[in-house]
């Protein structure tokens, strides 16, 4: 417990009292006004599926990846979208290893309602055989600074690495005809 | 004696480096280094109140954390972290913060690129002090003496290494095949160290540690190592985390005295062995990241990775294509303390410059060889 107390940084009644009377007068402690983003900045890694994102301070990092799995029995023709956020010791001296906290959890579910909900992911796009194997995308997020406004930078990192993710091809082979063979991220399969 | 690599590089050299340090605003020190496709950022936070329930409350603590890139945290992350712990716990100062816990963070951004790619030979941007640390490494890495003794024979096993010491010397040695068919054999080549000598040959079914080369003796069948935590002891004999029944080091001889280093020998089967590469650069970053911090140090370290290609050639800095084809390495990490023109300024360990000496070895893996 007094790790915990000793982690967190308590704002004084002065600072308290700052903020307050400089935001009557439109203006934030970083000399921003209202309504003023700070400077975003993406950066896209080598691989397919991974995004870096900087808002002012703030730092995110995304990677993607896919796995063939066995869909859910009330969806059989549509892939899976799953995220993993953890809020990393790095970004937060008040951050603990181990089990997800609370705003950890609503951040991850934030950002999967918004994916889910505005459809963003075509979901029937990731299944290769009905009924049997479809796509299930993973999504790791990691916070590695944490200055503010990490449901911005969260949702744009999840968003630009999915972005750059590309599913990869599979077609099906094999003796009996019902292998299927996944190919590397440079082939691409052509249907007529 | 060339062999030829995939990227283009001599076999002693280096991926292009890049270390930047200061690189995140919450954190207390951070640093991010690369070497080559390999990326990882360390943060630290510290030193923090208390300590953890059973760890001294006299000394400092290091608390080490691993962050993969993807995926759950699994063995092979707290594999990592148990490495990375000791190493910085025998570089920094204990004593001089009692009661406290320093965090150490380590995330993996970027793991080697599949594909082959080019890679331009010289060493990247690098701040000043970094640079220090690697060109040191390199010459420890050298092969500065060349020793030969009873080469292992028989069908079965070969391979490496280390260990062995006398006041604080280490012996590392690497084991190089000389001759050709069946006049062939192995060599064994100090990398570091003074004082006597002792293999510890890795092979056999049942575990990593096998006999005392020096008499020329047969080697175990098998070829297989498996993984063992090994630690010399203070009393001299060599103990392992497990009892695997192969013999205890050091049959008659006497093993090192009061030196403390950590050995660990892996196998290929192991899910370590594509992942290897990234603890090198781990501590690299890590070790920045404390100076960034402040953390009080008694030395830097250095860590660099070479492997033992199918000819019996030696390569440095294996990039992840090379790692899976090899069929041993080993990284090490090396003590890097000031080295001064006056006499006074350098650490000195018994007379000699305290550069001689490995913290932390790791291997991989294991070959056959032929009869000598």
């Amino acid at each position: 417990m007094e790790h915990r107390l000793a982690n967190t940084w308590w704002m004084t009644v002065n600072e308290k009292k700052f903020i307050e009377t400089t935001l009557l007068s439109d203006l934030r402690i970083d000399g921003r006004r209202p309504f003023d983003y700070r400077r975003l900045t993406i950066k896209f890694g080598r691989d397919d599926g991974s995004s870096e994102v900087q808002l002012g301070q703030t730092h995110v990092m995304a990677f993607v990846t896919s796995q063939l799995v066995q869909p859910y029995r009330d969806r059989p023709n549509e892939g899976t979208v799953s995220i993993y956020i953890e809020f990393s010791p790095m970004a937060d001296p008040s951050f603990e290893a181990g089990r997800p906290g609370e705003s950890a959890v609503e951040l991850g579910r934030i950002i999967d309602r918004g994916l889910r909900e505005s459809r963003a992911v075509d979901m029937e796009s990731l299944c290769v055989i009905a009924g049997k194997l479809v796509w299930a995308i993973r999504i790791d997020l990691h916070i590695l600074d944490n200055a503010g406004n990490l449901v911005d930078a969260a949702n744009i990192a999840a968003l630009t690495a999915l972005s750059t993710f590309r599913r990869p091809e599979c077609t099906l082979g094999g003796e009996d005809g019902q292998e299927v063979i996944i190919h590397p991220p440079e082939v691409k399969c052509f249907t007529f | 004696m060339e062999i030829d690599r995939l990227d283009g590089r001599t076999p002693n050299q280096l991926r292009p480096l890049a270390c930047s340090r200061n690189v995140l605003n919450r954190a207390h020190g951070s640093a991010s280094w690369s070497q080559g496709e390999t990326k990882v950022l360390a943060a630290v936070y510290g030193p923090k109140a208390g300590t953890k329930k059973n760890e001294n409350p006299e000394k400092a603590c290091i608390e080490v954390i691993w962050k993969p890139k993807t995926g759950q945290i699994g063995k092979p992350e707290k594999e990592y972290e148990m490495i990375l712990k000791r190493t910085l716990q025998s570089i920094c100062l204990l004593t001089v913060n009692p009661n406290t816990t320093t965090s150490v963070i380590v995330q993996v951004r970027l793991h080697d690129f599949q594909k082959q790619c080019k890679t331009f030979p010289g060493i990247a941007a690098v701040s000043s002090g970094v640079l220090l640390m690697v060109i040191s490494g390199l010459v420890r890495v050298g092969l500065l003496a060349v020793l030969v003794c009873g080469v292992v024979v028989g069908d079965g096993f070969g391979g490496w290494i280390v260990v062995g010491g006398d006041d604080g010397y280490v012996w590392c040695l690497v084991a190089t095949k000389v001759g050709v068919g069946g006049g062939s054999g192995w060599q064994l080549t100090t990398l570091v160290g003074n004082g006597w000598l002792m293999v510890v040959v890795g092979g056999g079914d049942s575990g990593g540690v096998s006999r005392v080369v020096g008499e020329g003796g047969e080697g175990e069948g098998g070829g297989r190592g498996c993984f063992r935590y090994w630690e010399g002891g203070a009393d001299g004999a060599g103990r392992r985390s497990d009892d695997g029944g192969a013999a205890a080091l050091g049959e008659g001889e006497p093993a090192a005295s009061a030196t403390r280093f950590n050995v660990l020998i892996g196998t290929s089967d192991n899910k370590m062995w594509s992942m290897t590469m990234l603890l090198p650069c781990a501590i690299n970053a890590s070790c920045a990241a404390l100076v960034d911090a402040g953390i009080p140090l008694k030395h830097l370290s250095v860590a660099i990775c070479c492997c033992l290609a199918e000819s019996g050639y030696v390569i440095l800095d294996p990039n992840k294509l090379e790692e899976q084809k090899m069929k041993a390495f080993v990284y090490l990490v090396f003590p890097n303390s000031i080295l001064s023109v006056l006499p006074e300024g350098s650490l000195r360990v018994g007379g000699e410059p305290m550069e001689h000496g490995i913290i932390t070895s790791v291997t991989h893996g294991v070959m056959p060889v032929g009869k000598v």
